[in-house]
């Protein structure tokens, strides 16, 4: 089974690496080399995200300090990488939430169909139209600023879009032989349900997902950057942005770098989710 | 065409039932109260403020008793800013807000029309190329990056607009653009693509073999179709626009409802936090509702029913 399931896995990254697009296959690139380097360059060098040197104070770029010093003479350098590497689990996690939230909601309203799709769509629509942004920093401000309850938070938002797009695949994917033949087979619904539509969805699940991730890194550097994000000494490039802005007249390099990694890395996410999204329109068309 | 709005505005109860019991009780529940900041306040004097505002009774009455003033709108007193009632407070801070949001539209509009159409008709040239990266670009720059970005420019470096502030028509244009700036990459986007997506229609071909120039097939019969997408983004731009304004509004000390909010979660303001919640729900709500009737005259297949 898990061998099985790896070598399901191997094939699907087969599948779509070859077909991303020139422009999706950089992004790729460029995102991978940027999420690894946050996590291995730390580990050699000598300085922490945290450290500070209050002498020093904040300095311009130089050999020793690549981006430059904060006011409390942390290494920017540092920081940026640590910033990216806490947006990017952020990123991430949400996601997840969003993802388990979304499938499983938009598969059982696609799946079961009738009068509860109707009114499981009916209730998606309704929370559209909610202000959700405000609850979460309702959320934020009023139990703590706690680093779980970010993902959750986020993650509760973002699954709309989600749920909806499940759904209309679920509903053409049970017209299908195999389903049919499941049901014959007398096999229970929730079975039908996990082991059979869901495995299917995996290929939009793929593009979505790497759509949602920069909304979420978004809303996280949104959260952030009123005080509600993540918290010191703990960074994201959110915060990075903040504190760059506060002192950008005398020491500009401290919004230049964090605001500029901030634009690229979200750009890279949407070319790659761009690229995926161009796969699947031309197989449907 | 009459029952269906009388049916969505009859909708807007519940939804607003619901936004406001959610944000009541989430409000209430949570640790923390707004006078908890106020440190050694005797015990009389903490009693009597909770009897003014009604803190002491069981939380359900408060509850009712809220839902009861919500309908002859009228959301209490301020819990930090006695002198005003939130009404008086939203009504003074909201067309600030509502200005501002009106601005950064027109604003996305024009540049994003403008863009989006010229890039369809010089399509797959450089001017194309050019704006089409620009739009990719410009999706990825929030206002919370581009509004600092613009201030260093404009107002620090060449000191031609103000840094800050809400009173001179100077001062409204950086934060306008701030707010507009990734919509109108969205919107250049949707425009580009929907009027693309048009000119392959059969009524283009008609219009086209029929002798009308290129211009008068784009502008006349080509936008009315590619309209219907944007419209349809209008909605979500909308709500995006409003939040959005909660970090401009801090960057540029605007004194609008969104900087309030934020300020109001931090001081536990309830009461004010439940009204701004209300009317920006309301305010969506309405703006959607609008979104629907122009999308229905737009494309008459559209049904009601």
């Amino acid at each position: 089974m898990k061998i099985n399931e790896i070598g399901k896995y191997k094939s699907l990254i087969k599948k779509i690496t070859p077909e991303l697009n020139k422009k999706g296959k950089w992004a790729l690139l460029l995102l991978l080399t940027i999420i690894l380097s946050s996590f291995i360059v730390p580990t050699f060098l000598n300085i922490t995200y945290d450290e500070q040197n209050l002498e020093l104070g904040a300095v311009k770029p130089s050999y020793e300090h690549w981006f430059g010093t904060d006011l409390l003479g942390r290494d920017l350098f540092v920081r940026t990488l640590y910033g990216i590497k806490i947006s990017f689990w952020v990123g991430l996690c949400a996601t997840v939430v969003a993802l388990l939230i979304g499938v499983t909601y938009g598969s059982i309203s696609g799946y079961i169909g009738g009068w509860v799709d109707t009114w499981m769509m009916y209730f998606v629509d309704i929370l559209y139209t909610m202000p959700f942004t405000m609850f979460v920093i309702i959320l934020m401000t009023f139990f703590g600023r706690n680093f779980y309850l970010l993902f959750i938070a986020i993650g509760a938002v973002e699954w709309l879009t989600m749920a909806r797009i499940v759904r209309g695949k679920v509903l053409s994917i049970k017209q299908q032989e195999f389903v049919y033949s499941a049901k014959a087979l007398g096999f229970s619904t929730p079975r039908i349900l996990f082991k059979h539509v869901i495995p299917n969805l995996l290929n939009i699940v793929i593009v979505y997902t790497t759509l949602t991730i920069p909304q979420v890194i978004l809303l996280e550097a949104f959260l952030s950057f009123l005080g509600l994000g993540v918290q010191p000494p703990m960074c994201s490039l959110g915060v990075l942005i903040r504190e760059g802005v506060e002192v950008m007249e005398e020491y500009p390099w401290l919004l230049l770098f964090p605001g500029c990694f901030f634009v690229f890395i979200l750009l890279l996410l949407n070319l790659l989710g761009d690229s995926l999204q161009d796969i699947r329109n031309e197989k449907i068309g | 065409m009459r029952r269906y709005l009388l049916r969505k505005t009859l909708l807007f109860i519940p939804i607003l039932l619901a936004i406001i019991t959610l944000t009541f009780f989430l409000v209430r529940l949570a640790p923390g109260g707004p006078f908890d900041r106020d440190k050694n306040v005797p015990e009389e004097v903490q009693r009597s403020l909770e009897k003014y505002y009604h803190l002491d009774e069981p939380l359900i009455k408060q509850y009712f008793r809220y839902l009861y003033g919500v309908i002859h709108f009228d959301f209490g007193p301020s819990f930090r800013k006695p002198s005003y009632t939130i009404r008086e407070w939203i009504l003074m801070r909201l067309p600030i807000s509502i200005e501002l949001g009106v601005y950064s539209l027109i604003f996305a509009l024009f540049v994003g029309c403008l863009c989006g159409i010229v890039s369809a008709f010089y399509q797959n040239t450089w001017v194309d190329t050019f704006l089409t990266h620009f739009a990719v670009l410009g999706i990825c720059i929030p206002a919370f990056v581009i509004g600092p970005v613009l201030v260093f420019i404009f107002a620090l470096n060449w000191e031609i607009l103000p840094v800050a502030g809400w009173d001179f028509p100077q001062q409204k244009i950086l934060p306008s653009i701030s707010l507009g700036f990734v919509y109108s990459a969205y919107i250049t986007r949707i425009m580009r693509s929907g009027i693309i997506e048009v000119m392959k229609k059969d009524y283009i071909r008609t219009a086209i073999s029929k002798g009308a120039s290129g211009k008068r097939v784009l502008l006349i019969h080509a936008l009315k179709g590619a309209l219907q997408p944007l419209v349809t983004f209008l909605g979500p731009a909308t709500a995006g626009l409003l939040t959005g304004s909660f970090v401009v509004e801090t960057i540029f000390q605007i004194p609008g409802l969104g900087r309030e909010f934020v300020e109001a979660t931090f001081n536990r303001d309830y009461t004010m936090i439940i009204g701004i919640v209300f009317v920006y729900a309301l305010l969506i709500l309405i703006f959607n509702l609008i979104v629907d009737i122009i999308q229905g005259y737009l494309d008459p297949r559209i049904s009601y029913e």
